[in-house]
């Protein structure tokens, strides 16, 4: 049965039923009483916490950090590794991430549903969803994560390793997520850069990883590697505002695609700026967050361009998380494309 | 459309001449969106006339151009809602009638009422199929009488019709 049937069988059968008349009894009664109660309204309980109440005065504070990296990474001397974490936190979280939505097997039953489209021309940003899909997983824990990451160098707990470095974001639900990395570092004599090398591990997973910073330029990059042979590279640099991000996705060696990504930070304002090339379509996307929701404006370019907005967010139910992608394309109706969302960290231990 | 906007003037200004008319446009959404919450249909019945008797009575609170069809399933909801919360033991819900979805193929014949079909779906899917495809409601007003999220409401659509095409099978 297609899902046309399915409709006209609802609404024949809908047809079939019934229906009393009760008008002359609703006329009657109205003519008899005075109803002066307003029209009851249903009273569904409401979250009376507002995330974007709660983000934004830790804002400011994130942003003096940001300033307090770049300052004193910038000037001073002798190298001063600590000034690179957050760099390094963030590369690790968003690499680590693509890695794993790459190979992560999902229920195929239930990737990649397009909803509500029927009879229209495919969009251009219906291809373009699946892969912009594998970066919800840390542009969520980036946007929702209202701290400094709650960056935390120790020494390592882990034989052959010199230091710890652990971080935790936290993701749309508010569920948190923990990263390991162990490393031993290496300062080049003379020299203005330093070399990290060690792993990340997550709650399930571990990945090598290896860093290398110039202190003069203030650039660095990160180099993530699972066992299947997925490997980022992240060259990243710090602005005043903003902290750019490029991002190389090889497999086996080869060059898969290339990403830029800025994170921006201007007063209250927090989003992420992303565009991707290296391939036939190019696409830029801005991604802010809204209340439980992510909100992308595209524009995509190739032989003609399209732009319009993705709403994204994450429905909860007993089969699992999905996300909930409402696509809005200038001139055209909406329609939302659903996926499966993988679990992350330790769900439970959310603020929310 | 027209017609029922002219009898809702007219029923502004107490004049319930087409009362009659305008109760046979719209008795279908009113009767579904209640029974796709309650079961009972004596229960649906007393609910549909306490729906109209609250649109007539607060008639100035409807804005013109507003979709009545909308309007009235949404009194209807809520009353319906408000009924089920005082007498949960008498109506269906989610929370504690959870539909139990069927390994087998729903066999379909002629005598088989749309409560039935309705009844395959568990209750958020059930509103949202009755509000869309049979009281014609757009997704966003579907959202905005649920209170959910319009890409909330896209996905319960979908997946109920996908339930509902798994259940009924070939016809």
């Amino acid at each position: 049965m297609k899902k046309k049937d399915v409709i006209n069988l609802i609404k024949e059968k809908a047809e079939k039923v019934e229906i009393k008349d009760f008008s002359a009894e609703i006329l009657s009664r109205v003519k008899k009483e005075s109803y002066m109660e307003e029209i009851e309204e249903v009273k569904q309980p409401k979250l009376s916490w507002n995330l974007r109440k709660w983000l934004l005065p830790s804002l400011s504070s994130v942003l003096a950090v940001f300033m307090f990296f770049l300052v004193f990474g910038l000037f001073s001397t002798p190298v001063d590794v600590y000034a690179y974490h957050e760099t390094v936190a963030l590369s690790t979280l968003s690499s680590v991430s693509m890695i794993e939505s790459k190979t992560e097997i999902i229920d195929q039953e239930f990737t990649g549903v397009l909803l509500a489209n029927d009879g229209e021309d495919p969009t251009k940003v219906e291809s373009e969803i699946p892969n912009l899909e594998t970066f919800f997983g840390w542009a969520e824990q980036l946007l929702s994560s209202d701290e400094s990451l709650l960056l935390k160098q120790e020494t390592s707990d882990l034989i052959g390793y010199q230091y710890k470095l652990s971080f935790e974001t936290h993701d749309l639900l508010g569920d948190s997520v923990n990263y390991y990395i162990y490393y031993n570092q290496q300062i080049k004599k003379y020299g203005r850069t330093f070399s990290l090398d060690g792993i990340v591990m997550t709650e399930d997973q571990s990945f090598d990883f290896y860093a290398v910073a110039n202190d003069r330029s203030g650039d660095i990059k990160v180099t993530i590697k699972d066992q299947n042979g997925y490997e980022i590279e992240v060259n990243s640099s710090i602005k005043a505002s903003e902290q750019v991000y490029q991002y190389q996705q090889k497999f086996q060696g080869s060059l898969e695609e290339e990403v830029e990504f800025k994170w921006i930070n201007e007063g209250l304002s927090k989003r992420i700026e992303m565009a991707f090339s290296g391939r036939n379509t190019k696409g830029n996307y801005q991604i802010h967050l809204e209340q439980h929701m992510m909100r992308i404006q595209y524009r995509i370019d190739n032989q003609t361009s399209e732009e319009g907005e993705l709403d994204v967010e994450i429905i909860q139910n007993q089969e699992g998380n999905f996300y909930g992608i409402t696509v809005r394309v200038n001139g055209r109706p909406e329609f939302t494309y659903g996926n499966v969302r993988r679990p992350r960290g330790n769900p439970g231990n959310g603020r929310n | 459309m027209d017609q029922i906007h002219e009898i809702i003037e007219q029923l502004r200004k107490k004049d319930y001449s087409s009362f009659d008319t305008f109760y046979a446009l719209t008795k279908k959404q009113v009767f579904f969106a209640i029974v796709s919450i309650v079961k009972d249909q004596d229960l649906t019945e007393d609910l549909m006339q306490d729906t109209y008797v609250k649109f007539l009575e607060k008639i100035d609170q409807y804005r013109s151009g507003e979709n009545p069809y909308a309007y009235l399933s949404r009194i209807g909801r809520n009353l319906a809602i408000n009924t089920y919360n005082k007498r949960k033991k008498e109506v269906v819900s989610e929370e504690i009638f959870e539909t139990i979805p069927s390994e087998e193929v729903v066999e379909i014949d002629d005598d088989q009422d749309i409560l039935k079909i309705l009844d395959l779906l568990d209750q958020d899917e059930k509103e949202v199929v009755t509000l869309h495809v049979i009281n014609d409601l757009k997704f966003r007003e579907v959202a905005e009488t649920m209170d959910k999220p319009l890409g909330t409401v896209l996905w319960i659509y979908n997946k109920a019709i996908k339930k509902l095409k798994q259940e009924l099978g070939e016809v």
